[in-house]
């Protein structure tokens, strides 16, 4: 029985080294709207880095600040915007930025066909249609008011969402009929995006910021690297822009 | 208003038919060893077991029938039991529970079974033979057109016992609806019934007064049951006074009473003995038969009594058909009965 | 045995502070002088109020609905038996979410029967406080049918015979039989349903969105205050916890008074 349980804790302790072989981690926590291109920017930099193991950690930008002056340890916060890059850094010193990493607009996604024929933002006053929008402390909803605040446009009995991940998916589901995401996020999801006038619309900014969590060196280069020419073009692919 | 039963129960390992007929206020007992089939046979009879074959009908009502298809809910058939376990209801009190399917005032019932003081009790309350009145009460109260009752006096102490037995004897003769009773003691279908079934392995064996079917037992339970000496007399306190026979007892008692003496308590001598039994008198030996390990010896005399000897006694004491013997039973034996 | 085990104590008072430290902490931490601003404001009464209709109405769904199927668990036996109770206890052990899901692609918009009430009568019921009471009482009903079924199967069938030979039909006895014995388990199940209705946030969040003043229930808003506005989160938790505590007071001291 004992040497059973030897064996086991052996075996687990080798197995957590196992996958990291003796590397370093590089924890980033990134808004969810970075969901995919943050998942290249991570194998770019795992490739150049071979000994570096990169750990995302995506949710709400808002979600993420609280965790971080919670006391969660992350090396690198990329948020969807300055509101709660400053609620971290009022708490804790940066040692690199923040500096604004991308932008994003807004965009309108509705159901693949619009078969509600939705036209443009003034038609979320409609009572007949099902509407998502992501909750004020998050920057996606906080943005999503301003601009409808702008139109004078008052979303009747909106569900806000926790992340605009989400968002994004009760529209493809078709539980919803009309949702405000990123332009980014539309990419290849089964939704038809439609614009918003540029008067209207606003600009998402990204900044990002290293931490000393242990590893300031490493976050600092993953930092230089998603602001560095080769980061630029990777966000551009994805839709983002500098 | 009679009850007409006539039921097949079939069920893996075991087997149950009985055909038999109760005039409206007659109690018949249903005796039999456990396992018989005795609780089976009454449940049959409410409907709470599935009967195979066969036809019960109360009063003028059918209430199953199983060639016309006729099978009523218990609820409806108006059979009403007093349980072995009484299942009062414990979240209401006495009179809550006689009332719950009173029809009309259940005050009549309280007051009548002796209840009054007990109205407000719970039945967690009450000692077994306030319970079973209670059941019993709660029962009559629901009008019932026939009464069951199973093993009334079962689940009370040996005391308690021959008090509520005279006292049920009362309430029973007060009823007068068929009344069917299950036992396994002898002494609840003397004083209890006016005639008796005896039920073994799901088959009726006797039918006929207790005298009847203790006269010639057919069966051993039957020999065991006409084991025991009952006897009518006057109580005149300390003693009780049959056929002219005056008998010491233990218990004073006035008034009508029964006396029962077990044949093994019963002692045979070859001459009058000297010494303290108060209760001797002479007889002539009429029969001598086995019973068992031992032997049963039916003596007539001043009072006819059956003795159960050892075969060893019976030799030692010479007893053959018309030996003369002296009979002798220790005043601490007799148990005697209001009646 | 009447020695105290030192060890087992101890790894008992372990256990204790595990499970009050948490709960300590919370009334330690709120801000008692915002109480009053903060449980005035729309949004707070708003999701008590919400939280109260949703987790009440399911309460009473789960009562009509279960107590039936709690019977039929209990005193029925038919092919399948072990089967369906199986999967009407299961909302008990699924996590939240994956009920969330569950339920979407139920009566989701394109799900097996909401395509065809959204097709036929135009019924939508994702993000309506239809969808609220529907994840609540999905998630809490298992636990009043596991009560009742405890409760009904351990009735000693004699009473309900004995009331059948006093000539009392079926609905009557239950009502003045089997209810009242059982009520303590009834109960005991309703409490634990209604605390665990009130407490969904998974499922809610899931299928019926979060809609200020229609889904927005007391979890989904400690949750997303939390980002806004943490004080205001650690009072509305304090209230859910006051809530909690009452009502398993509340079904203690009725168990006791049978």
């Amino acid at each position: 029985m004992r040497t059973g349980f030897v064996a086991v804790a052996a075996l687990f302790v080798v197995a957590c080294e196992a996958s990291g072989g003796g590397e370093r981690t590089l924890t980033v926590f990134a808004a969810s709207s970075l969901t995919e291109v943050f998942a290249t920017v991570e194998l770019e930099f795992e490739a150049d880095h071979p000994d570096v193991d990169v750990v995302v950690n995506l949710a709400g930008s808002s979600t993420l600040a609280t965790q971080l002056l919670a006391g969660a340890e992350a090396d690198v916060f990329a948020s969807a915007d300055t509101i709660q890059m400053d609620r971290v850094t009022e708490e804790l010193v940066p040692i690199v930025g923040p500096q604004v990493m991308a932008t994003n607009s807004l965009v309108l996604v509705v159901e693949e066909g619009n078969p509600a024929q939705i036209g443009g933002v003034e038609d979320l006053a409609r009572d007949d249609l099902v509407v998502v929008l992501g909750a004020p402390e998050v920057p996606v909803g906080r943005y999503a008011s301003e601009l409808l605040e702008e139109a004078g446009v008052e979303a009747v009995e909106a569900s806000y969402e926790a992340n605009v991940r989400t968002v994004l998916s009760k529209v493809e589901l078709g539980e919803a009929d009309a949702g405000i995401v990123y332009r980014s996020d539309v990419g290849s999801a089964d939704v038809d995006a439609i614009e918003i006038a540029r008067q209207l619309n606003v600009t998402a900014t990204y900044p990002i910021a290293a931490f000393d969590a242990g590893e300031p060196d490493l976050a600092a280069s993953f930092v230089d690297f998603v602001m560095s020419a080769e980061g630029e073009s990777i966000l551009a692919e994805a839709g983002f822009t500098r | 208003m009679s009850l007409s039963v006539d039921v097949a129960v079939r069920r893996p390992g075991f087997d149950l038919e009985a055909t038999f007929e109760v005039a409206s206020g007659q109690v018949v007992a249903v005796a039999g060893p456990n396992g018989a089939g005795k609780t089976t046979l009454l449940r049959a009879i409410t409907g709470l077991e599935r009967v195979e074959r066969g036809r019960v009908v109360v009063g003028d009502i059918t209430v199953f029938d199983s060639s016309a298809g006729i099978d009523l809910e218990t609820e409806r058939r108006g059979v009403g039991m007093v349980f072995q376990g009484y299942w009062l209801f414990p979240h209401m009190t006495v009179a809550e529970n006689v009332a719950f399917a009173a029809r009309g005032p259940a005050d009549r019932w309280i007051e009548g079974l002796g209840l009054g003081d007990l109205a407000d009790r719970y039945p967690s309350e009450l000692s077994g033979g306030e319970a079973q009145r209670a059941a019993l009460a709660r029962a009559l109260a629901a009008a019932p057109r026939a009464l069951l009752l199973d093993e009334p006096l079962a689940a009370l102490d040996v005391e308690t016992r021959r008090q509520v037995r005279s006292e049920l004897a009362r309430h029973l003769a007060a009823v007068d609806v068929p009344v069917v009773l299950v036992t396994h003691d002898p002494l609840d279908a003397a004083l209890l019934a006016d005639w008796m079934l005896i039920l073994e392995n799901g088959r009726v064996t006797h039918s006929g007064t207790l005298t009847e079917v203790t006269r010639r037992p057919r069966t051993p339970w039957a020999a065991r049951l006409a084991g025991v000496n009952l006897y009518r007399g006057e109580g005149i306190g300390k003693g009780i006074v049959i056929e002219g026979v005056m008998l010491a007892v233990p218990e004073p008692v006035d008034g009508p009473a029964l006396a029962a003496i077990a044949p093994s308590a019963v002692a045979l001598h070859e001459e009058r003995p000297a010494g303290s039994p108060r209760n001797v008198w002479r007889g002539e030996v009429v029969g001598i038969e086995p019973a068992g390990s031992r032997l049963r010896v039916s003596v007539r005399g001043d009072l006819d009594i059956v003795a159960e000897v050892t075969t060893e006694a019976a030799e030692t004491l010479r007893l053959r058909e018309s030996a003369e013997v002296w009979v002798a039973v220790k005043a601490s034996e007799i148990e005697t009965y209001p009646a | 045995m009447n020695r105290r085990s030192p060890l087992v104590w101890a790894v008992a008072w372990v256990g204790i502070s595990f499970l009050a430290l948490p709960l300590v902490a919370l009334v330690a931490r709120v801000p008692w002088a915002r109480l009053a601003e903060i449980l005035a404001s729309s949004a707070a009464r708003s999701a008590l109020w919400v939280s109260l209709q949703v987790s009440v109405t399911a309460l009473v769904v789960s009562v009509v609905l279960g107590t039936p199927l709690a019977w039929v668990f209990a005193r029925r036996d038919f092919r399948g038996r072990s089967l369906l109770r199986t999967l009407a206890l299961l909302p008990m052990v699924l996590p939240p979410v994956v009920a969330g899901v569950a339920l979407l692609l139920a009566f989701g918009r394109r799900g097996i029967l909401g395509q065809h009430l959204e097709a036929l009568a135009g019924v939508i019921i994702p993000f309506t406080r239809t969808a609220a009471v529907l994840a609540a009482g999905f998630v809490a009903m298992p636990f009043f049918v596991s009560s009742a079924e405890a409760g009904f199967a351990s009735l000693a069938r004699g009473y309900e015979e004995a009331a059948a030979t006093l000539g009392v039909g079926r609905w009557r006895r239950f009502r003045r039989v089997v209810l009242p014995m059982v009520a303590p388990n009834l109960a005991a199940g309703a409490a634990m349903a209604w605390a665990r209705a009130l407490g969904e946030f998974g499922a809610t969040i899931t299928f019926a969105g979060n809609v200020p003043g229609v889904t927005q229930t007391m979890p989904l808003a400690v949750y997303l205050q939390l980002e806004q506005d943490p004080e205001a989160a650690f009072v509305l938790a304090v209230v859910l916890l006051a809530i909690s505590v009452m009502v398993l007071a509340g079904a203690r001291a009725f168990g006791r008074s049978r």
